[in-house]
């Protein structure tokens, strides 16, 4: 068997092993591995929430019995809230729709992509769900258009992608030669490895490597390198039949955006477009691509979503929608208050994508502590240094070979004293919301996630009288 | 917060559960990735793969257990990335499969899901000790320094348990009609 084959069984055994073999503390190792920078808003953001979490929660909890308190709802009252209806289109399903058994499927566990196929577009079904549980139509929704996964069920990448794992296999099992020659060699016979081995291995084969008796290691090692130039030659006609089945269908998919005149940026092998449901569906037919939701550009939409005024307050149109649609019933809604100012920022996106920046430069510093003292002791370590800190901070700290400990210390203070700060401003403005809202509801709480939430009716939202601009919108 | 609320916060595709995740997981992500590949830079891009996997693939997946399943995305995502880039290299990482492949030997009649069927029985016959040594060892693939000193044994009686194990595993194979 072969070793690519072995770990992809490994990568299925139950999880209920693993997680029995993983359920050691000490397994998850420790945590602040430095963060060169966050691969996408989406992960940035989330991060930062984490962290804010963090911050928020313990600040809070540190006020023991004081205030505040959270003030939740009788049970079984009616709550509206902000949801998906993944569940509902569990249930039924309203288009067409399969899954991408691509390469990637071979992967153990890794379930296949689905996709969902409306106006013969190819939609991931994320992006699709997303679309259908927003019920607004006029919501601006970043799209990405990639090759569609189909391409990678065509013959042409099959049979290449094929080759190039039998030029795997067939190069593992002459690299394996050394080892069953030295299994061998005390006591010599071509026909004991050919019994041992004839499942593997073609006798002539054998005398080709054996000829003499002895292992002809030159000529093996030549043929290993020739299979391992025929390898990555397949891998990269791979690559290059991707990238050329992209080249192919770009100039449609450029062509029929600038007819419609929709805005695209262009980045590797992909367009990211901004589009709501009726631009995207109005693509009709095009054809070779898949679209789905773009990570890091996704909450540059997100805040395109339409906000709307409504008995002169700001809430969001989902918000609006809900209150709309539960007219006269019996209903609390679940509403985040967010100020318009937060945390001395603009918003609290702001807010975040600056906390995650500090605590993405305090979270490295220590890795970087080691490199540069590493660097100070062995010259030869600098250039390890000057990749994992960068230039200008080996510049800064590593002064004629000596490592400027006292500097470092003092900037490192400095960004963390930079945290806490706006751990305190959140904290302020958290406990302001929430001071400021109690007098005029009945029921609030403070999230796990710093958020302050009230659950009011429609009647009660209406007539708050408040101070400060809030934007409401319809939490989770 | 508990792995079930995590898997309750992907189900309503709201985005906390990936903070969630990297708050809990994100060590263990970069550990299993750091495993297998040597760059900082791609075991942050693998430990961001791993975090999309999981928001694309939760629902419909269900995972029984939550770091189970992301161990294993982690482990294939970085797996492919080290085939990828060492397309014409042989990796020291893939030795311990390779030890593992040597006793499995060719098993035609049976699919890698029988298989991992079968080396999954085995693993909770054995005791937690040795359960974790393997999975650490062939899973993981934590470096046996690593292991050893985690495990509080030398390096040579951690190779010598794999050792035996491994022997224990081809009997138990040959028991349930793998032909070796």
């Amino acid at each position: 068997m072969k070793k690519e084959e072995m770990n992809r069984i490994l990568g299925m055994l139950d999880d209920d092993v693993i997680a029995d073999a993983l359920g050691e503390k000490k397994t998850a190792g420790k945590v602040g591995v430095s963060r060169r920078k966050f691969m996408t808003a989406l992960i940035a953001a989330t991060l930062a929430v984490v962290i804010l979490v963090g911050g928020v929660a313990a600040a809070f909890a540190l006020r023991g019995n004081g205030e505040p308190q959270s003030l939740l709802p009788p049970e079984g009252a009616v709550i509206i809230r902000n949801v998906t209806s993944s569940a509902q289109l569990t249930a039924g399903t309203v288009y067409t729709s399969g899954e991408y058994y691509s390469v990637e499927s071979a992967f153990a566990d890794v379930a296949p992509d689905k996709y969902a196929v409306v106006n013969q577009l190819e939609l991931d079904q994320e992006l699709y769900e997303s679309m259908v549980s927003s019920n607004d139509e006029n919501r601006t929704w970043a799209v990405e258009v990639t090759v569609s996964p189909n391409l990678y069920m065509s013959k042409e990448y099959i049979e290449r992608e094929t080759a190039y794992w039998l030029s795997k296999y067939e190069m593992a099992d002459l690299e394996a030669l050394a080892g069953i020659y030295d299994q061998f060699k005390s006591d010599f016979d071509i026909n004991a490895i050919y019994e041992q081995y004839k499942d593997r291995y073609e006798i002539d084969e054998l005398y080709r490597y054996f000829a003499s008796g002895e292992l002809e290691t030159d000529l093996l090692n030549a043929d290993i390198n020739a299979m391992s130039k025929k390898a990555e030659e397949l891998w990269d006609e791979c690559v290059h039949f991707t990238n050329g089945f992209w080249r192919n269908i770009a100039d449609d998919v450029r062509e029929m955006l600038d007819d419609f005149g929709i805005e695209f940026i262009e980045d590797n092998n992909r367009f990211i477009i901004f589009v709501t449901e009726g631009e995207l569906m109005a693509l009709e037919g095009l054809g070779g691509v898949k679209f789905s939701k773009a990570g890091k550009y996704d909450i540059n939409a997100g805040v395109i979503e339409r906000s709307i005024e409504w008995n002169g307050k700001i809430v969001s149109k989902k918000l609006h929608d809900a209150i709309a649609a539960n007219e006269g019933k019996d209903v609390l809604f679940a509403v985040t208050a967010e100020p318009a100012v937060f945390g001395d920022m603009l918003d609290r996106s702001e807010y975040e994508s600056k906390y995650v920046a500090l605590f993405g430069e305090a979270a490295k510093r220590p890795a970087w502590r080691t490199a540069l003292e590493a660097a100070a002791a062995d010259g030869s370590l600098v250039s390890a240094a000057i990749e994992l800190c960068g230039e200008d901070a080996v510049a800064k700290y590593l002064k004629d070979g000596v490592f400027d400990s006292a500097l470092f210390d003092s900037d490192t203070s400095a960004i963390n004293g930079e945290i806490e700060l706006m751990r305190k401003n959140l904290y302020r403005d958290s406990q302001e919301v929430y001071k400021e809202l109690l007098p005029h509801v009945r029921y609030i709480e403070i999230t796990a996630s710093g958020n302050v939430v009230i659950y009011v009716s429609a009647e009660e939202l209406a007539s708050m009288k408040l101070n400060g601009d809030y934007c409401f919108k319809l939490a989770a | 917060m508990e792995d079930k609320r995590i898997i309750e916060l992907f189900f309503a595709r709201d985005e906390a559960a990936i903070e969630e995740t990297s708050a809990k997981y994100g060590a263990l992500c970069r550990r299993i990735a750091h495993n297998i590949l040597e760059n900082d830079l791609d075991v942050e891009e693998c430990e961001n793969d791993t975090y999309l996997s999981l928001w694309h693939s939760i629902p419909p997946k269900k995972p029984q257990s939550l770091p189970a399943y992301i161990t294993k995305i982690v482990r294939n995502h970085a797996l492919r990335r080290l085939e990828y880039m060492n397309a014409q290299k042989r990796s020291a990482v893939l030795l311990p499969a390779e030890e593992l492949a040597e006793i499995v030997g060719e098993t035609a009649d049976h699919s890698a899901e029988e298989l991992a069927k079968l080396i999954s029985e085995f693993l909770r016959a054995v005791s937690e000790e040795e359960r974790r040594i393997f999975v650490k060892h062939y899973f993981s693939l934590e470096p046996l320094e690593r292991i050893s000193a985690e495990e509080g044994f030398s390096v040579g009686k951690i190779k010598s348990m794999l050792f035996r194990m491994r022997n224990k595993l081809r009997v138990y194979l040959e028991k349930e009609g793998i032909t070796l």
